[in-house]
């Protein structure tokens, strides 16, 4: 019996080919898109949950809170932060420190000159409990020289995995491997490298920085801090106390900025805006794609299937007549549509094998797919499986098996209205998914280019950024060599934005502004020309003149003048004197607002050097700058790089989220493709004959397209008219997270529905033309 | 074998209603060969339809092997066609996408024949009409008459009591039409009972008994001396 049932379902497949093709591919695609987005929303929704007591460890934030402005967040925390923390809260059980360092390692012929290390308390393996591979993770930092590898680390350093007892070198000491630990899974993690060494070792960073008195002028942040909490004890305890322990670190702090630390559970740090801003959008938005192509291809194989079982009502009608009940119909053709569900989804499955790998190099790592290890996944498909098919075979099973065979054998079984109109809703919607997918990609798209070019307001082409500090004779080598073109010394506050003042105005208030030394040439080097009055020139000696001011047009603004000209030659603050105004511009992340900047000229700290290279001969200059650093007598190798890269780095996730869309975008778009080509093809077959008719009548193979044409062009109106809105509101938000952002074009919205009318009409069209081409006696005939 | 006792039956739509059938009654012997004639539109195949259970009457009873049907559940009435019926169409109703054995073993599917015999028999049947080489083709490859003839295969494989044929010859021409009447008239031969639709005086002349149907009655039931 079931044998016969699978012979029924192969021969109707391997007949209706175009249409079993249509159905799996698109199911597949569907199938696939969705586990793969599944994939990636868990791995940002469990980050460190590979640690088993993740749920009771925290990370301690800082956040600084300068009065009137956005807060930033940092990662790190300053490295007296665990002291205080372990003697004031009773409900911290355990707390440890970990202090990354750019060093040399070498073991051998193996030698990386700035390997990122962590240097680490000796309890840190209490807290984090990373899987071990070899050795005694717990005891492993206990000695001043032990050291913990991941396998990847030993791998690059020793070529093998299990070197317990290895000597290393880490900053020209000799240290021992006690422990190797399975690779961290970099997407996972805030971990970003895989060698741990002891803190205890005299000369880590971090017994150097607990070696180093602090006078409470100012704070860094230095360490990661993770602690965890005695049983039964709560965090916002902590919290609440917290300003408390910033202000014994920083005992100078202005009134006017306040700092505090927010303790984030392990899993919750990734998905903290403050850190990561933005990302609860794009996992909505990853959520919410995966969905919709789900959603289309369910749709698709649902209506796809209906539509082709109208045309074995014959069969139905047959089979009763020789005597099959309706529990055997329902069996066949539950069971073929079910049939259909499977195989599609192993080749989903099998494309999910296949593209894992990619997405998961791509997005980062740390994504995993088993199912034979995830039961209630395998449950889930399963029953969703079962689901859509009994939905798709739902027609033929239990609703033609219903009838009387005389009725169905008649021909007599119109579908009933509610039936078509809810095709045609769900057409409309497909359509609408297509438009409103195409103007979200679009969106997307524009942004990001918007962000690293326009939205800058200044020409990072080929400026290249060195970690040095400004000294005459390194500055007169660079200056000297052909292919620089300007050299500045600049505070990489350009980028962070990291140093805040506090600046008083008239009638007693204080604000916060943000502070970068600059030199005469840093304005140029990026094409900034003044607002109004001047930038710093050497030849006005500006560089004695550390109250000289130049301010960004928010500044300006907060310091309460009347326009960037009524501020020239104004005292601002107990020291300042403006003498330029600068537009606003940010080389750092546009989701975040601008702050009031003023640059000054000299006195304070300048850590980069920014230089404006000649386009034609980057290599020579870049060797010669080389050259030049190690005449100066550096010893430490040259960080450098090029600001418009790392500018784009800033967007790498923004980037990354839009080339994902755009693919998955992409994929809807085929999924709605398919659908509607195997929705028309059924279509016009059931409209051959009318067709035939209207031909044998005279009509010609142009009024027929036109008619058929136009069937097909009006949901495409309906869908805009759903879309539009809706995908509107959804940009709107999502623009909203960025501070500086493009505005919403209407011909983006009309680009995506001329677009999906093309589609719908390409894919109509070729149905319609195959179908009119036909001679009106073979059309009649087919019927 | 079977007997009908006041049946009617009227189809209603939302604009119209259709006395299809009204107050019929007959019996028929096994191994009758009945013929059913009239002007199209008369009841005839819902008349049939009401016979082999593939439809339902309003009103009135009918008896099958003694067996009063008036009331029995869907399940019952399967039952029954599965056990004793055999249709044949006047447009074949053949599954476009089975093979001609493949549509053939329809006929077997649900009456419990084991796989090995199921194929036996189909062979054996097919090969009887002369179209086992056309085993494997599609319906569509063959023509009406060859198409005919699958469709009459499907009914008589499973060696039913009862055959019922609307108009089997109705889309064939002459030659076609008569090898189907042939296949016919082998069936009545072997005993069993065969009512058949038919417009074509020749054709019901081979029958035993004609019934005469207008306006939904049974206006005549001529018995012809065999
Ligand atoms: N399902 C139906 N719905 C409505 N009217 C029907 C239906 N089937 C048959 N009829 C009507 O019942 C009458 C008898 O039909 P039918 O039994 O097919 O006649 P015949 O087979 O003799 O040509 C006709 O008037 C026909 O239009
Ligand atoms: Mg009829």
């Amino acid at each position: 019996m079931i044998g016969n049932y699978w012979k029924s379902a192969w021969a109707h497949a391997s007949s209706n080919r175009l249409f079993a093709a249509i159905n799996t591919a698109g199911l597949a695609i569907g199938v696939a898109t969705s586990v793969l987005m599944f994939v990636i929303v868990r791995a940002d929704l469990t980050h460190n949950d590979f640690l088993p007591n993740y749920r009771n460890t925290y990370l301690a934030v800082t956040a600084i809170i300068p009065s009137g402005h956005p807060t930033d967040y940092k990662l790190r925390s300053n490295h007296q932060v665990a002291g205080l923390f372990k003697a004031h809260f009773g409900e911290i059980a355990a707390i440890t420190r970990l202090v990354m360092e750019p060093i040399s390692v070498r073991n051998g012929d193996v030698l990386t000159k700035q390997e990122l290390v962590y240097w680490t308390d000796p309890d840190a393996f209490q807290i984090l409990d990373l899987p071990t591979l070899h050795g005694n993770l717990r005891l492993a930092l206990l000695r001043p020289d032990g050291v913990v590898l991941t396998r990847g680390m030993a791998i690059k350093y020793f070529n093998e995995e299990d070197v317990v007892g290895r000597r290393i070198e880490i900053g020209g000491e000799p240290m021992t491997v006690n422990a190797v630990i399975r690779d961290l899974p970099s997407h996972r993690t805030e971990l970003e490298t895989g060698i741990f060494a002891s803190g205890r070792a005299s000369h880590s960073e971090l017994a150097r920085l607990d070696a180093t008195p602090s006078d409470g002028s100012g704070f860094t942040v230095t360490a990661l801090t993770y602690f965890q909490l005695a049983p039964g004890a709560s965090v916002a305890s902590i919290e609440a106390q917290a300003p408390a322990v910033m202000d014994a670190i920083w005992k100078a702090r202005p009134p006017s900025m306040k700092v505090t630390l927010i303790p984030l559970r392990l899993d919750k740090i990734h998905l903290f805006e403050g850190l990561n801003p933005g990302v609860r959008t794009r996992i909505a938005f990853s959520v919410l794609i995966g969905a919709l192509v789900l959603f289309l291809a369910c749709v698709n194989f649902v209506n796809l299937s209906t539509a082709r079982s109208t045309r074995r009502a014959i069969e139905v009608g047959v089979r009763k007549a020789t005597g099959a009940s309706r529990a055997q119909l329902v069996l066949q053709f539950v069971g073929e549509s079910v049939l259909y569900v499977v195989v599609a989804s192993i080749f989903g499955l099998a494309l999910v094998e296949l593209m894992l790998p990619q997405v998961d190099a791509f997005l980062g790592g740390g994504m995993y797919f088993e199912l034979g290890r995830d039961p209630r996944m395998l449950v889930t498909l399963g029953a969703a499986g079962l689901a859509l098919g009994v939905v798709a075979g739902a027609y033929p099973a239990f609703v033609l098996s219903g009838f009387r065979p005389a009725t169905v054998l008649r021909g007599l079984i119109i579908a009933p209205e509610s039936a078509s109109i809810l095709r045609r809703v769900l057409v409309v919607l497909q359509f609408a998914i297509l438009i409103g997918l195409t103007i979200a990609a679009a969106v997307i798209y524009r942004q990001r280019e918007f962000a690293a070019t326009d939205a800058l307001r200044v020409n990072t082409d080929q400026v290249l950024a060195l970690e040095a500090e400004c000294r005459p004779a390194l500055m007169n080598e660079l200056r000297a060599i052909g292919g620089v073109r300007a050299a500045a010394c600049t505070s990489s506050d350009l980028f962070t934005a990291g140093s805040f003042g506090p600046v008083n105005l008239e009638g007693g208030t204080a604000v916060t502004a943000s502070i970068v030394n600059v030199d005469s040439a840093s304005f140029d080097i990026y094409g900034i020309r003044p607002r109004a009055g001047r930038f710093f020139s050497l030849d006005h000696g500006d560089a004695a003149f550390p109250q000289r001011w130049v301010i960004n047009e928010t500044a300006v603004r907060t310091f309460g003048f009347e326009s960037p000209e009524a501020a020239l030659g104004q005292a601002v603050g107990p020291f300042g004197e403006v003498i330029g105004v600068v537009e606003d511009f940010s080389l750092g992340s546009l989701r975040k607002q601008i702050l009031p900047t003023v640059y000054k000229y000299g006195g304070g700290r300048s850590d980069q050097i920014h230089l404006k290279l000649a386009g034609q001969q980057i290599p020579e200059a870049l060797h010669a700058i080389d050259v030049a650093w190690r005449k100066a007598g550096a010893d430490q190798p040259l960080t450098r790089f090029f600001v418009d890269e790392h500018i784009r780095n800033l967007y790498a996730a923004e980037l990354k989220q839009a080339q994902v869309f755009t693919l998955f975008a992409g994929v809807a778009v085929l999924l709605a493709c398919l659908g509607l080509f195997g929705l028309s093809a059924f279509t016009t077959e059931r409209r051959v004959r009318e067709i035939g008719l209207r031909k044998a009548m005279g009509a010609s193979s142009g009024e027929i397209m036109r008619l058929l044409l136009w069937q097909f062009a009006q949901p495409v109106l309906w869908s805009s008219l759903v879309a539009w809105p809706v995908v509107g509101w959804l940009m709107n938000r999502w623009l909203e997270g960025f501070a500086y952002r493009i505005n919403l074009e209407m011909w983006v919205f009309a680009a995506a529905t001329a677009f999906a009318t093309v589609v719908a009409l390409l894919t109509v069209a070729t149905h319609c033309y195959l179908v009119a081409r036909a001679r009106p006696a073979a059309a009649l005939k087919a019927a | 074998m079977l007997k009908v006792e006041g049946i009617s039956k009227t189809y209603r739509t939302s604009e119209v209603e259709t006395r299809a059938i009204h107050d019929i009654s007959f019996e028929i012997r096994k191994g009758e060969f009945v013929a059913i004639m009239g002007p199209s539109g008369c009841g005839k195949s819902t008349l049939l339809n009401i016979l082999g259970l593939l439809d339902q009457a309003d009103s009135g009873n009918y008896w099958l092997d003694g067996a009063n049907l008036t009331g029995m559940s869907e399940k019952e009435l399967t039952n029954l066609r599965r056990r004793s019926m055999g249709f044949i169409f006047q447009n074949f109703n053949l599954i476009d996408d089975l093979t001609v054995e493949a549509n053939v073993e329809v006929g077997l599917m649900y009456r419990g024949v084991g796989t090995a015999r199921r194929r036996k028999l189909v062979k054996d049947a097919l090969e009887k009409v002369g179209l086992s080489h056309r085993a494997r083709h599609l319906p569509k490859q063959l023509s009406g008459g060859q198409q005919q003839r699958v469709a009459v295969t499907r009914a008589l494989v499973s060696e039913p009591q009862l055959v019922l044929a609307d108009e089997p010859t109705g889309n064939l021409d002459t030659a076609n039409g008569e090898a189907i009447m042939g296949l016919l008239g082998g069936l009545v031969e072997a005993g069993t009972t065969v009512i058949m639709v038919t417009h074509s005086q020749a054709h019901a002349a081979a029958a035993n008994r004609t019934f005469y149907m207008l306006d939904g009655r049974l206006v005549s039931d001529t018995l012809l001396a065999a």
